[in-house]
């Protein structure tokens, strides 16, 4: 079976249709996270499923399905063309419906195969196509998701199936228990012979009463034989998984201790990053952090208002002193005419002035001076002008008293101010100014504990990634890590105390089969007198050589299959791992009639945990041997398809390994995220055209259409473009 | 040229090719390359290993088989 087109046509991101033309060697299908090579793969994966009909609602493209008004419908559909004995078809599809604005329901599953007879194309079954022209048993060796499944001998009953299917030969174990069973049945008929026969009755009977006793010995001892080896096997297993890990868990045990050390250094990091900011503000008097600035500025305020002060006092007194000055001169040059010496202003007085008024007689010069006189007239202004001088003077000598008693600053402000700064100043100032410094440590300290404990929140976050792929890789779990180094010695004490016992057990089994054979040989030469029991005794003897030819025969095809799976396996090693180490495959048949991939140098040395890119390889190569044995055994070939089979190799690694996987000549399917790099001038991936050029296969990306909603899988559609 | 060869006839090949069977009864493997030529074999246990496989083949049960290899074992050995 060659697939020559796979058509998908809305299964899950695959909106509408798609379709990729593969070729018969390599075909590559190149994808980043999410752009659905694992949907190409479960879609393939669905279609190969035989087991009954399947058709979830999950397998619809959420963007079509989105699209639907109520009562439209549309298909989901895998098909495949393929060459096997002429072009055939095989296509599972099935259609969808909305029926409400929450529900869809499905319908109408269809499995139809189509193969061209003559000129004419045929419908059949798809599941019974599909059986006669890619055999299930061959279609477990076809489809390989990831790295972790390209063991074919991780289940006990692997090599069974494999030696049926591809040695050539089938039902050997049912011919070997057939037999087995009629070598017992002619052994008890040619026993109840010769207990009858007269003449080696007693002697008979005596020897299978010995032989019944050393049978059932030797069966108990194979019995505990058996589970013991069982035992070996597993401790083995379980060792060689331990010793396989053990780098594994030192690695993971350093991963730990580390994880550990940082986790305390982080509770510490985080009890010094953490400052009472409200606390301090009040209680450690963090709100004066800012008083130095301010006390300064005070201080400049204060000092700039003293100056000031002193200046108006200053002008004041100098405009007080020219006043005075002034008042002294102007007195001094107010005299009268003829330099005649003036009266004192007040004569005569006012008592006097107010008497002449009273009595209308003026006794400055004796006149009389009635009332309405002019004479009177002009006594009367005479006292006015009296009283308003009296009053002029009175508020002059007041006004001048003030001016000379009042300062120009009656409060002592500026000089309180002042004080306050002096207080302030000096020690205080210092003191407080140890706070700000306080403060900035403290703050300092703070930014670098919160920088320090972000970089260990990064190497936490590194370390925890480190720790968890670890995990994945191995395939262990947590647990089994940790206790790893204490149960090596406990298994492997256990392991040396069953191969004590398996060693006397088969030292007494090979004493009990002697004896056995002993007894058989007393046995068979009896000459017993009837020739019956005589044939009786031949025809066990038949039945024996048949059985020990049977089983020698069945284990004879078992190793000649290992031994041809080896050889072919290490041809594909070989070619896999051009340029590179890769020592040499061995097939062993375990105790349990199963079988493990081992790798040895070619020295005998067993590898015992080789890197990732190389068990890849040697896992594959087993697979493309098996896929050659059909080849050669059954004249069928089949497409060996693999989901990200190399996440292991490096960039160097990955280029070898397609360059050669391009030359073998088998159809194989890749799908992988390798070959894409990041474009440094966009940030974006981009294909490495440098090595896709050097290969001869058809290459195919496919990518998520962008624009997308990250949260909506209803946007998410993925292309298929063919780059080669 | 080739002939196809049965599961039976890959079976009973790898069967008789058994050194210490060879020894027992002296035949040559290569004279019987299909179960029908061993059916026709004069050597009794080459028959009647042919008769285990081929009645295997036809679904006989346990019983039958044993029956009827044992009895021609009796009747030709």
């Amino acid at each position: 079976m060659i697939i020559k087109e796979i058509k998908i046509n809305n299964f899950r991101s695959y909106y509408g249709s798609n379709h990729l033309s593969l070729s018969k060697g390599l075909t590559l299908v190149i994808g980043d996270n999410g752009d659905g090579k694992t949907t190409l793969f479960e879609a393939l994966e669905w279609l190969f499923d035989t087991t009954g009909e399947n058709r979830k609602d999950s397998h619809i493209s959420e963007k079509r399905k989105s699209e639907l008004e109520i009562g439209e419908s549309d298909e989901v559909s895998v098909n495949i063309t393929f060459e096997h004995d002429g072009e055939k078809e095989i296509e599972k599809s099935f259609t969808f419906e909305r029926i409400s604005e929450d529900n869809i329901r499905t319908k109408d599953y269809k499995f139809i195969g189509y193969f061209i007879d003559g000129a004419e194309r045929h419908s059949i079954a798809g599941d019974r196509l599909l059986n006669m022209c890619f055999e299930p048993v061959i279609r477990k060796y076809c489809l390989f998701k990831g790295e972790n499944e390209l063991n074919v001998f991780d289940n006990d009953t692997a090599l069974k199936t494999l030696v049926d299917t591809f040695s050539g030969i089938r039902d050997f174990d049912r011919l070997v228990d057939l037999t087995s069973n009629f070598e017992q049945s002619s052994a008890r008929a040619a026993n109840r012979e010769l207990q009858n026969d007269k003449k080696v009755s007693n002697q008979a009977k005596e020897l299978n009463t010995q032989l019944n006793d050393v049978t059932n010995d030797i069966q108990s001892i194979k019995t505990e034989l058996n589970q013991k080896k069982i035992s070996i096997n597993e401790f083995s297993s379980k060792l060689e998984l331990l010793e396989k890990n053990q780098e594994t868990s030192e690695r993971y045990q350093a991963i730990k201790e580390r994880i550990k050390g940082l986790k305390d250094k982080r509770a510490k990091l985080v009890a010094w990053s953490s400052c009472e900011y409200s606390t301090n503000l009040l209680d450690e008097y963090w709100i004066l952090r800012s008083f130095p600035a301010i006390i300064k500025e005070f201080s400049a305020k204060v000092s700039a208002l003293s100056k000031e002060k002193r200046r108006l006092d200053k002008q004041e007194t100098e405009r007080r002193a020219k006043e005075a000055g002034e008042r002294e001169a102007i007195s001094k040059i107010q005299k009268l005419a003829n330099d005649a010496v003036p009266l004192p202003w007040n004569l005569p007085d006012e008592a006097t002035m107010k008497e002449m008024i009273d009595d209308e007689i003026c006794k400055v010069c004796g006149r009389p001076a009635p009332k309405g006189s002019e004479a009177y007239e002009f006594m009367c202004n005479k006292l006015n002008e009296y009283l308003a001088h009296i009053a002029a003077e009175a508020n002059k000598n007041s006004g001048t008293k003030e001016d000379d008693e009042k300062p120009l600053f009656p409060n002592s402000f500026i000089n309180e101010l002042h004080s306050r700064q002096i207080k302030l100043s000096g020690d205080t100032e210092q003191e407080i100014s140890k706070i700000a410094t306080t403060i900035s440590d403290r703050l300092e300290f703070v930014t670098k504990r919160k920088a320090e404990l972000a970089e260990v929140d990064k190497q936490l976050q590194e370390l925890e990634t480190e720790q968890n792929d670890l995990l994945m890789q191995s395939g262990l779990s947590a647990e089994l890590l940790d206790k790893s180094i204490s149960d090596l010695r406990g298994f492997f004490d256990a392991k040396s105390r069953a191969e004590s016992r398996v060693s006397e057990l088969e030292t007494t089994l090979k004493f009990k089969e002697s004896a056995r054979a002993e007894i058989q040989e007393k046995l068979s030469q009896l000459e017993p007198t009837s020739s019956m029991t005589q044939v009786y005794q031949r025809v066990h003897t038949a039945f024996e050589r048949i059985t020990k030819a049977f089983a020698n025969a069945k284990e004879q095809n078992i190793n000649n299959f290992l031994q041809m799976l080896e050889t072919e396996s290490n041809k594909y090693l070989q070619k896999l791992n051009k340029n590179d180490f890769y020592g040499i495959i061995r097939i062993r048949k375990t105790i349990n009639n199963s079988a493990r991939i081992e790798l040895y140098s070619d020295n005998g040395t067993r590898i015992e945990n080789p890197n990732g890119a190389l068990k890849t390889t040697m896992y594959m190569s087993v697979l493309f041997a098996i896929s050659q044995i059909t080849t050669l055994k059954r004249e069928q070939d089949y497409p060996l398809i693999f989901d990200a089979p190399t996440s292991s190799f490096g960039g160097f690694k990955e280029d070898t390994f397609y360059n050669v996987i391009d030359t073998i000549d088998k159809q194989c399917v890749i799908v992988t995220k390798d070959l894409l790099n990041i474009d440094k001038a966009t940030g974006q991936k981009a294909l490495d055209f440098d090595t896709i050029n050097k290969l001869s296969c058809s290459v195919y990306r496919i990518e998520k259409v962008e624009p997308f909603n990250d949260k909506d899988l209803s946007t998410i559609q993925t292309v298929v473009t063919q780059v080669r | 040229m080739s002939t196809y060869q049965t599961n039976g006839d890959k079976i009973l090949q790898a069967v008789i090719a058994d050194e210490q069977l060879i020894n027992f009864y002296g035949y040559n493997p290569d004279d019987y390359s299909s179960i029908s030529d061993a059916l026709d074999s004069d050597i009794p246990v080459i028959q009647a290993i042919a008769q285990i496989i081929n009645r295997n083949e036809q679904k006989a049960t346990e019983k039958e088989i044993y029956n009827e290899v044992s009895n021609f074992l009796k009747t030709n050995i």
